[in-house]
């Protein structure tokens, strides 16, 4: 009986000490995931687009795939352009293009009867088009070989000032083509592009509309314009990536801008990274953070492309990308 | 005296009406000149083919007033119609099956389009009288419409013998052959390129290279007459003549691609 009542005694005790000490444990961790949410602030960023097919997947495997991606990645936050009209002149100048500058509320431009200059002030993206560039709109009748683009492309953007340090050559686009009502003339090039794109960040690729550097090309060589989107960057702070299988979720769910896939398409991926993410020109890009691209073959056999977000949803905002809004009409019939 | 000091005044006035350049823009049809959009981003549980939503198509096609909104140009803003109000109708041909493109989307000098598009086709959320305005149900250009933008995917996709057919004068045809993304400011990004003054065809490439993700999918394509590939929008530089339908003239006709940010 005496060993009965010491053993009661004991888990009587035991159960006191442990609850609190749980207890201390249990608030611990909730003040490290409090402390961890406060050292993470949430990220603003526009809503995922959307395609304007409707894609989506009934079924996405992740076939025989097991990439490695990082836990953790660094997000970026976009450093506010320094545009100037003096600094747009000097620019402009060494394209050939003097005039006055003039500024709006969204750009500065230089403008002459031989091209113009143009650049963002958001974004700092910049557009040199000459009169050539305008009217560029049959076949090339010479073309020249992917080398002697890159070289002149090259040896342009470094003349001019316009390259960037971290730059490295994407390829050649010969995919601006003129195709004849008739099928006479079919998909010959009216322009030719050499395109740069910058070096991966911490072994991170881009994705998006940038960072991009594009020289264009009309007759036999000549240089007819040129355009970046090249917003510098600034380490944030280290975020949580999700895992492979928790982006694949997304996707399904649709949540996701899904490329080349049709209504309730099924899908094998075949392969699966994460880039970073360069906002559309016009719109404001304050962090740069990184996504899962994951392609593959959709049921039809077709390539397709996700892109999906890789940080958590619980430290994103979205934020409207614009507010466009017009007048409504009334039906007349 | 009196009178031929008014006489004088008169002549002067009008000499100097004939000097100051007018804001004032009447395309070749004789109306003003006008835009008109129609747009989708609802529907789910609409019962539409396709249920997948598009939020931002109204802000994509909204984004044109800007052109409106350019006190250089005298553009108005004919209609702006969306989910339940955009019908298929709108962009029947009135004479050959009956719709009303005569009074709306072949009514206006620009018009355009924001929603799904699953080839050759804009897909409604209602069926006034269709889901989907096909390519073979527009004659477009024969009452008034010089230029089509359409922010969707694969309306213009495979050859002209497959859409060529919806060009019954309008100048340029713009769209894609391929899967795009909707981003709100697309007509924004157009309006800005349009009003810089660029051509239409330059400002549709620019729009393009500004929004679309690099992925090799997505190709901008315009198609439309030879002789109107240089087109500005009405006020800001030249516009062609009224080309012939394609049906009669296909080799007066062309389509240039852009593979945009590859």
């Amino acid at each position: 009986m005496k060993r009965i009542k010491s053993i009661v005694l004991g888990l009587i005790i035991a159960g006191l000490v442990a609850i609190p000490a749980y207890q201390i444990i249990g608030s611990s961790n909730g003040a490290q995931q409090k402390s961890t949410k406060n050292q993470l602030p949430k990220i603003t960023v526009e809503p995922l687009a959307k395609t304007g097919s409707d894609g989506s997947f009934s079924n996405l495997s992740a076939g025989d795939i097991k990439p490695t991606i990082p836990g953790k990645a660094i997000v970026y936050k976009v450093k506010t352009p320094i545009i100037t009209k003096e600094n747009v002149s000097a620019q402009a100048l060494k394209l050939g293009i003097s005039g006055t500058a003039r500024e709006t509320s969204v750009d500065i431009s230089v403008k002459s009867p031989t091209g113009d200059y143009i650049v963002d002030k958001e974004s700092g993206a910049d557009v040199y088009m000459t009169k050539d560039f305008e009217l560029q709109a049959f076949p090339l009748k010479t073309l020249l070989s992917d080398e002697t683009y890159r070289k002149l492309a090259t040896d342009f953007l470094n003349e001019k000032g316009l390259m960037k340090g971290d730059a490295v050559f994407k390829g050649v686009n010969r995919g601006n083509t003129y195709t004849s009502g008739d099928g006479s003339i079919n998909q010959a090039p009216f322009m030719i592009e050499i395109g740069f794109s910058r070096k991966a960040l911490n072994g991170i690729e881009w994705a998006g509309v940038g960072p991009r550097i594009t020289v264009q090309f009309g007759e036999n060589g000549k240089i007819i314009g040129a355009d970046s989107v090249w917003r510098e960057v600034e380490p944030f702070k280290e975020y949580p990536v999700i895992s492979f299988s928790e982006a694949l979720d997304k996707v399904k769910a649709g949540n996701a801008a899904i490329y080349n896939v049709g209504l309730n398409d099924s899908g094998v991926v075949e392969g699966a990274k994460l880039v970073y993410m360069s906002d559309p020109v016009g719109s404001h890009q304050e962090y740069v953070i990184p996504y899962y691209e994951l392609k593959g073959k959709s049921g039809s056999g077709k390539s397709f492309i996700a892109y999906t977000r890789a940080i958590p949803e619980n430290l994103i905002t979205e934020a409207p990308a614009s507010h466009s809004s017009a007048p409504q009409g009334s039906k007349r019939k | 005296m009196n009178r031929l000091w008014t006489v004088k005044l008169v002549m002067l006035a009008l000499c100097l009406m004939l000097l100051i350049p007018s804001s004032v823009y009447a395309d070749t049809d004789g109306s003003n000149v006008s835009i008109g959009v129609e747009w989708a981003g609802q529907y789910s549980g609409t019962g539409a083919p396709y249920e997948g939503n598009l939020d931002s198509s109204d802000e994509a096609v909204a984004g044109l007033y800007d052109i409106v909104s350019d006190p250089n140009t005298s553009w108005t803003w004919d209609f702006n119609f969306g989910n339940d109000y955009a019908w298929e109708r709108d962009w029947k041909a009135a004479g050959r099956l009956g719709g009303d493109d005569s009074i709306y989307a072949d009514d206006v000098d620009l018009a355009a389009w924001c929603g799904h598009g699953l080839g050759n086709n804009f897909l409604f959320n209602n069926q006034n009288d269709d889901w989907y305005a096909t390519i073979g149900d527009m004659d477009m250009g024969d009452r008034d419409c010089e230029w089509i933008l359409a922010f969707t995917c694969h309306f213009l996709q495979g050859t002209a013998s497959n859409f060529g057919r919806a060009a019954d004068g309008v100048h340029l045809i713009c769209g894609y052959s391929t899967d795009m993304t909707v981003y709100p400011n697309s007509g924004s990004r157009f309006a800005y390129w349009a009003k810089y003054p660029y051509g239409v065809r330059v400002a549709w490439y620019r729009y393009g290279k500004d929004t679309q993700q690099a992925i090799d999918q997505n190709i901008a394509r315009t198609f439309g007459a030879n002789a109107s590939v240089n087109d500005y929008l009405w006020g800001y530089g030249s516009v062609s003549s009224d080309p012939p339908f394609y049906s009669n003239s296909p080799g007066s006709y062309g389509i240039w691609d852009t593979k945009l940010n590859w």
